[in-house]
């Protein structure tokens, strides 16, 4: 008996830890259209992270596999602190087949382009920021 | 969706995910306010808004700045 409980320790640790891993708050994954994963190009373990934090994304979803979102490689301007190069990123952002960017916030440079290429994963299906919207609406 | 003529007013939700201190609070603010700073202040959660014009639509959007994942 007293073994049994003593084993039973290191388990409920690890679902703790699972719990807090996945811990993507109820008005961050309600009604929300888009998101943007942000790791730093800093940061190998930030790198390693957002791959986690993408599969607890889709296991809260559950049945969205497709949902929207952009990988973003933040303080682009540290280039000496530099942990992960920019093939790595591209390579996930591919495994993943969502689009990647790099941005510093600090310069400002790409900042936007996060949030614009955001918005157009999120519109890619309904033609909504198609410049040839005429092609699209064909009714027959 | 309908063709229509005039600038589409629509409304979109999105969330910043990340490990601590990646930038999601900077990330944000940049883009919403413009501003930058290079001080850390852990965030538990913030939601900005800001209408963005992207080529002929509106977007009303709602920008949930989220706290920072831990480590395991």
């Amino acid at each position: 008996m007293l073994n049994l409980s003593s084993n039973m320790q290191p388990s409920l640790t690890s679902t703790l830890q699972q719990d807090e891993y996945s811990s993507i708050s109820r008005n961050a994954s309600v009604g929300v259209h888009g998101y943007a994963l942000v790791f730093s190009t800093t940061s190998r373990s930030s790198f390693e992270n957002v791959i986690k934090i993408n599969e607890s994304l889709l296991n809260a979803l559950g049945d969205a596999p497709d949902v929207p979102r952009v990988l973003v490689g933040s303080m682009k301007d540290l280039v000496e602190e530099r942990e992960v190069t920019l093939q790595q990123a591209q390579s996930l952002a591919a495994s993943l087949r969502i689009p990647y960017l790099e941005c510093s916030s600090k310069t400002g440079e790409n900042v936007a382009e996060v949030f614009h290429t955001l918005l157009k994963e999120i519109e890619k299906d309904d033609g909504l920021l198609n410049d040839k919207e005429e092609d699209k609406c064909v009714i027959l | 969706m309908p063709n229509n003529p005039n600038p589409t007013l629509v409304h979109r939700k999105i969330a910043v995910l990340g490990f601590r201190a990646v930038g999601k609070t900077s990330l944000t603010n940049a883009f919403v306010s413009g501003t930058f700073s290079d001080n850390y202040d852990p965030t538990i959660e913030n939601t900005h808004h800001k209408t963005i014009r992207f080529r002929k639509v509106h977007f009303a959007t709602d920008i949930i700045d989220t706290a920072g994942m831990v480590s395991y």
